[in-house]
């Protein structure tokens, strides 16, 4: 598969026609990092997307007591940071290389001489970009309505609610986290009802 | 040893013709020809076409003896007759090669390889004379220097035009035709210089050299004078009428400049090209804006914005022209003077078509629509400043605002009237000037349950200019409404040629979506904790700080697309009901273990 047909799988490129996009990968640059080594830090400013060709990175916070939580892996023919393309905004997390790792690499310097030669490569980011916000915002809402459910209990409702199946990796994480969270909640409380149970026969 | 005299007839007949080889080259004006290619061609004629004309010569002079003819007659024959043909045949081998090649773009490429043929053929003849009568050979050397060599290289011109032509033409016989030609042309000559002496023959004899030479000048100035016409013809206007309908229907559909710029590409080259589509763009844009600043009633801060865009787009047209090679700038001045409005009017309208998103077609429409005329300055001034307390423009220039604010039209509805149905396609934003538009979700039997309400300063649907996604719900005017409307056609048309715009846009928007990927991921992370138990950590959330960073907090006005509800307000909702549900699991798993104990 070429760069520019890899380009065309991510979200923020879907309808950007592959010509443009080969104008793009022209300006990708090859680079390899050692496990371990650390791609950039949170708050750094960011100034390029990265393309994972092999391995994996690693993208973590750090809590207030200073321990990693990793927020998620990312592995080949994912990407990276792409939002420091459009803004030149600090990242939002830390990045490091799980695996070697060889990522083909975009800076915001390429990305934006591009868009003034190409704009209508932005103009189809834009699209994508809102549909993205729209959808996942969208399913955030449907998220704190299942919550809702579950504070009152009422599990095959909140179910009902999340459990549809998406295209987008990003929201079938969260769909597959709920799905998970609520059957080790009902495992757990029907264990401890069970067990309670069991107390109050004897105690009877 | 060869005397001093001849030595300089030698110098003569190989520097003045290498001299006219590269005066030639240097006034290629447009430069399309390679001189390795012309080199390639002076050698042919000098070593290839040379050799085999002499052995060929050589055989048939032979060949007409052996017949019985006498040595004198044979030579006459071969001079006055079969030598022209046979050298001119062997001369054009190399370019009718040529023409198969990329290097070879069109007449003029024809002519001056011709004339390179010509003139290596030509140098070695001379010496080849000059060698044979050393008493004369300055005389000699100097005449057919500026005789033979420039009818020779005539000839083959004629061979490089004509085939040169063929590329842009039907005319299968036109090579045909200019290789008899150049036959002809020999023929006279050598009869006439075999026929005449003394200075008669010299003054025929320059006189054909260099007519010859004039011919081909004005071959080249007349080609190129057709290439201009044929291009004003391409642009459709000035289209001739006896071209037939057959050609109107096929040149339906394809761009008249595409048209243009794929016969360009074959004369100019592809790097080239890139470079003369982003002149033209640029030029076009150039007289857009004049044209906005002739025909506007607007504010100074508009005028001043394109004033300062033209100024750029002058700055980079002269970049361009810079990286250009300065022949071909020659030859675009010469096709596209830059004082044939009418031609840059057209050319503004085919490029509007040809490249869309590059040219201000936004503000092109806004002059032929009249929209423009709706608003007074101080109106769209006011406009741009409510367009920029709208979340997805609040990075816009306020001047690109105020040229967008041109397309906004003002519509108004009665009470209950519908302004968009649920399923509908998003293609409007509308602004609440007076009255209220009331949103429905509208259930499978078609039942409408009133969601929300937006008041005059809301904004209903700004994300539809973007996205273009279906609506989600109806939208109904309470009572008597009066809205402004952009419509996402026009949004469209007014970024497509703007990156600044796009950008300031996607910075919006990418500042969102990293909003929105983060409160995904922070809730996985909830998720999973609250799976695994520790209901500690979450039940903390609604006091602990956020662990993702809330997109910059701005007054903006209060905006929203029915489905689409500002991404902060769901994530703190969001942490509020996790901390909830896991106080109130917390709580429960209580009372299930003091129940399993007591």
């Amino acid at each position: 598969m070429t760069i520019a047909e890899e380009l065309k799988k991510f979200p923020l490129f879907k309808s950007v026609e592959l010509n443009e996009l080969e104008a793009l990968a022209s300006m990708m640059q090859q680079q390899s990092y050692p496990q371990g080594a650390v791609l950039f830090e949170k708050d750094q400013p960011g100034d390029a997307m990265y393309l994972i060709r092999t391995g994996r990175i690693r993208v973590f916070l750090r809590d207030p007591q200073g321990n990693e939580i990793t927020f998620r892996h990312f592995g080949p023919g994912q990407v990276v940071g792409e939002f420091a393309l459009i803004d030149d905004k600090p990242r939002s997390a830390s990045a490091e290389a799980a695996e070697p790792l060889e990522v083909m690499t975009l800076s915001r310097e390429h990305f934006l001489a591009l868009l003034r030669e190409r704009p209508i490569l932005g103009v189809e980011m834009m699209r994508n970009l809102a549909e993205r916000v729209r959808y996942t915002t969208n399913y955030l809402e449907k998220l704190f309505s299942a919550i809702n459910l579950l504070v009152n209990s009422e599990y095959e409702q909140a179910i009902k609610e999340m459990s549809i199946t998406t295209d987008e990796d990003e929201i079938q994480n969260l769909i597959n986290a709920f799905v998970q969270m609520v059957t080790k909640l009902r495992e757990r409380e029907a264990a401890l009802n069970q067990a309670a149970l069991r107390s109050e026969d004897k105690g009877i | 040893m060869p005397s001093t005299t001849t030595l300089i007839a030698y110098v003569i007949a190989a520097a003045i013709p290498a001299f006219a080889v590269y005066l030639i080259q240097a006034l290629d004006l447009f430069q399309t020809a390679k001189f390795r290619t012309l080199l390639i061609c002076v050698l042919w004629g000098a070593i290839g076409a040379f050799g085999l004309a002499y052995v060929i010569n050589k055989g048939v002079i032979e060949q007409l003896m052996l017949a019985g003819a006498s040595r004198n007659d044979s030579l006459q024959v071969v001079v006055r007759l079969t030598a022209p043909i046979i050298e001119e045949i062997l001369k054009a081998l190399i370019l009718i090669y040529l023409i198969r090649q990329p290097s070879f773009r069109y007449f003029v490429d024809g002519a001056i390889y011709g004339f390179g043929v010509g003139i290596g053929f030509a140098v070695i003849e001379n010496f080849s004379y000059i060698g044979a009568s050393s008493n004369a050979a300055l005389a000699l050397a100097a005449s057919r220097v500026l005789s033979t060599s420039l009818m020779h290289a005539m000839a083959s011109a004629i061979v490089g035009i004509s085939l040169g032509r063929l590329r842009r033409s039907k005319a299968r016989l036109l090579p045909v035709v200019g290789i008899l030609l150049a036959i002809s042309v020999h023929v006279i000559y050598n009869n006439v210089v075999n026929t005449l002496t003394g200075t008669a023959l010299l003054l025929v004899a320059i006189t054909i050299g260099l007519g010859g030479a004039g011919f081909i000048g004005l071959q080249i100035s007349q080609g190129l004078n057709q290439e201009k016409k044929k291009f004003t013809q391409t642009f459709g206007k000035k289209s001739d009428v006896s071209e037939g309908e057959v050609q109107t229907i096929q040149r339906l559909g394809a761009s008249h400049l595409e048209e243009m710029m794929q016969q360009l590409e074959e004369t100019l080259g592809d790097a080239n090209i890139a470079l003369i589509r982003k002149m033209l763009v640029t030029q076009a844009n150039i007289g857009i804006l004049q044209n906005n600043l002739d025909s506007g009633n607007v504010s100074p801060r508009l005028r001043k914005a394109w004033e300062e865009e033209i100024a750029e787009r002058r700055a980079e047209f002269l970049q361009i022209r810079k990286e250009l090679d300065r022949s071909v700038m020659g030859y675009m001045q010469r096709m596209f003077p830059t004082d044939d409005q009418e031609m840059w009017e057209w050319l503004q309208e085919e490029m509007a078509h040809y490249d869309p998103t590059m040219v201000h077609t936004f503000d092109m429409f806004m002059k032929t629509s009249g929209l423009a005329q709706s608003f007074t300055p101080e109106q769209l001034e006011a406009m741009a400043e409510s367009l920029s307390r709208i979340g997805i423009f609040k990075n816009v220039s306020l001047a690109d605002l105020e040229n967008l604010g041109r397309a906004i039209k003002v519509q108004e509805y009665k009470n209950g009237e519908m302004l968009f149905d649920q399923g509908d396609e998003g293609d409007a934003m509308y602004m609440v000037e007076e009255g209220e538009i009331s949103i429905f979700a509208v259930d499978s039997r078609g039942r409408e349950k009133p969601l929300r309400t937006f008041g005059p300063g809301s904004v209903v649907g700004d994300f539809a200019v973007l996205d273009g996604q279906p609506r989600s719900a109806r939208a109904r005017a309470s009572g008597s409404l009066k809205v402004l409307v952009l419509q996402r056609q026009m949004f469209k048309m007014f970024i497509q040629s703007r990156p600044q715009v796009i950008l300031a846009v996607l910075e919006v928007l990418a500042d969102k979506a990293r909003f929105t990927t983060l409160s995904v991921e922070e809730s996985i992370h909830n998720l999973s904790n609250l799976a695994q138990g520790d209901y500690a950590a979450v039940a903390q959330l609604d006091v602990l700080p956020l662990m993702a960073p809330a997109p910059s907090a701005q007054p903006t006005r209060e905006s929203a697309e029915p489905e689409v509800t500002e991404v902060s307000n769901v994530h703190s909702s969001l942490k509020q009901a996790f901390a909830t549900f896991a106080r109130k699991l917390q709580g429960r798993e209580q009372e299930a273990r003091t129940r399993a104990t007591s």
